[in-house]
């Protein structure tokens, strides 16, 4: 499992602000999400990028 | 964010009478057991004097600027969409170019200079500031810092706001507005989908009630430290409505100085939940019943433009178009020069011409209260400007700076101490006299050599009475300066001339 960001998204900065691994970066105004660094959040119940992301497809799990 | 122009186009703009009632927002001040001093009467009627957004007054003679550092935001209201600015402190439907704080006081300092009328820059999204800490406290750092004669503001919907009070006070904010719709946690719940708050997100009644708790918790502290607030409410009809009233009698009893009851904007193009499910807008008329019945709590505000978060010039206009980052020189001319132009200009409208048909004299006060002379020269970080002339005074606005003597630990930093004694002399540029209690000796003496007297004979006195007497003393100084600035316009004119 791990995460992805969509072309859904509108680079809004939401998820790149929350998180605490510091996964989320912005290349040619695209954002992404580094595998390495990413730990799902795995300190609390669920990712805080996709709790504060207002589009609701943008984040998805992918396999 | 490249469709910038068509969606700005395709917004629209609410009408609004910005009709001038008398300047009734003053007097009906209210004043909280605050810790800082100068939210005496005389100090928060000099806070708003020049903004052009809480005062009837000022909002034609100021201009403000809303610099759009921050994208991101923590809450799902049902008025905006996203993809857009931010609903709340902006009109639906535009989109703003989202800057860096570096290219922020870039734009700054260019307006700055464009329009000598900018007494204010605040941030105000394209999201919520306070969702965006890092970006939102280093522009605001960076003003302060560079730009010592602009008030700083900053508006958010208060979720998180209660954390940020100290450091926004440190940063000489002194003007925050806070979106509160509704103080009822089932109201709440049909006007925000979510919020997200440590980590996860909330929905429904339980969203509604952490968020009006963090809000109430965020304009208590604002009150406590004096810092003024100003609540916006969108009214949102057979939602909120009926509640407003009471809504303002609580933002009284809670020291707010300002209520802003805004109308909902609903059109479904801009795709907001609200306008896809033909949520109705509010009649003028109502509007104005609301306003009308909340009136007598806290004071209204009748003139709010709803502008967006890069709005640039007067309330009634916005110029933001004309500066476009691209088109700013990255390489500024040193903004003393600017400020000490802005500050003959914002001269001349307060004091109707006068200062610029007479010789007269700028002078700086190191006063807590806003009301004596009571401060050590080294323990003001904000001088309060006095255009004086031979027969009246007139405030004319602040220079604020990183206090020069930290005080306590006098060992500490001899050394910063030493740049921060260059940045206060570098922030007073342009005045001609200084009034404090007490001054030690490096700063006199280099003050002495920027050509800025000294005078501590006032000390203690009341500012009115000092100011009314000061004249008569220095009268051949202002008479000096002001032979040798005609002397500068002259040549001015001969080099036009012979070009
Ligand atoms: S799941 Fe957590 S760690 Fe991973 S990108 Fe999202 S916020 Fe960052
Ligand atoms: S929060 Fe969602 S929409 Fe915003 S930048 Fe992240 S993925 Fe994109």
């Amino acid at each position: 499992m791990a995460l992805k960001i969509t072309n859904s998204c509108f680079s809004c900065y939401a998820c790149e602000t929350v998180c605490p691994a510091g996964a989320i970066s912005i290349e040619v105004n695209t954002f992404i999400i580094n595998p390495t660094l990413c730990t799902e959040c795995d300190d609390i119940e669920s990712p805080r990028c996709i709790a504060i992301c207002p589009e609701p497809k943008a984040i998805t799990r992918v396999k | 964010m490249d469709n910038n122009s068509d969606t700005t186009k395709a917004a629209t703009r609410p009408s609004c009478k910005s009709k001038c009632e008398s300047d009734t927002l003053t007097s009906n001040i209210n004043l909280s057991k605050e810790r800082r001093a100068d939210a005496t009467p005389a100090g928060v009627k000099q806070k708003v004097i020049n903004h052009p957004c809480y005062s009837n007054d000022a909002h034609h003679k100021y201009a403000r600027m809303h610099l759009p550092v921050a994208p991101a935001c923590n809450i799902q209201c049902n008025y905006c969409n996203r993809k857009y600015d931010c609903a709340n402190e902006s009109r639906p439907g535009v989109v703003s170019e989202l800057l860096t704080p570096k290219q922020a006081l870039l734009k700054a300092q260019a307006v700055a200079k464009a329009i000598p009328q900018l007494s204010v820059i605040g941030i105000a999204g394209p999201g919520d500031p306070l969702a965006n800490p890092v970006r939102t406290m280093e522009t605001l750092a960076l003003i302060r810092a560079a730009m010592p004669d602009i008030k700083l503001c900053i508006s958010t919907n208060g979720l998180t706001l209660v954390d940020h009070v100290d450091e926004l006070l440190k940063l000489g904010v002194d003007h925050v507005t806070v979106t509160i719709n509704t103080l009822d946690e089932v109201i709440a719940a049909q006007i925000y989908k979510w919020i997200y708050f440590e980590g996860r997100r909330y929905e429904g009644v339980e969203a509604g009630r952490i968020l009006i708790q963090r809000q109430m918790e965020g304009i208590a502290a604002l009150a406590k430290e004096g810092i003024l607030t100003k609540v916006n409410s969108v009214m949102i009809p057979g939602i909120n409505d009926g509640h407003l009233p009471e809504l303002s009698r609580e933002l009284r009893r809670n020291k707010v100085f300002l209520h802003n009851i805004m109308p909902l904007i609903s059109k479904p193009e801009h795709g907001t939940f609200f306008g896809l499910v033909g949520q109705r807008e509010p009649l003028t008329t109502e509007l104005d019943e609301v306003r009308e019945l909340a009136g007598g709590n806290v004071s209204q505000m009748k003139h709010c433009q709803q502008c967006r978060a890069d709005a640039v010039g007067m309330l009634e206009e916005d110029r933001s178009a004309e500066f476009s980052i691209e088109d700013i020189n990255p390489e500024p001319e040193d903004y003393t020069q600017t400020m000490a132009g802005r500050c003959r200009f914002q001269s001349a409208v307060i004091s109707k011409g006068v200062s610029e048909t007479e010789a007269s004299l700028v002078v700086a006060v190191a006063t807590k209260n806003s009301e004596q002379i009571d401060l050590h020269f080294g323990h003001a970080d904000c001088f309060k400007l006095y255009l004086v002339t031979k027969n009246q005074h007139h405030f004319i606005g602040e220079r604020r700076i990183t206090r020069y003597c930290s005080g306590d630990n006098h060992e500490q930093s001899i050394e910063t101490n030493e740049t921060n004694l260059q940045t206060t002399i570098k922030a007073l540029h342009g005045v001609d006299l200084v009034l404090c209690c007490r001054i030690g000796t490096p700063p006199s003496e280099a003050l002495a050599q920027e050509n800025i007297r000294v005078v501590i004979d006032y000390a203690y006195h009341a500012i009115d009475v000092s100011l009314a007497d000061i004249y008569s003393r220095y009268a051949p100084l202002a008479h000096s300066k002001w032979q040798a600035r005609q002397k500068v316009e002259q040549q001015k004119v001969e080099q036009r001339e012979v070009i």
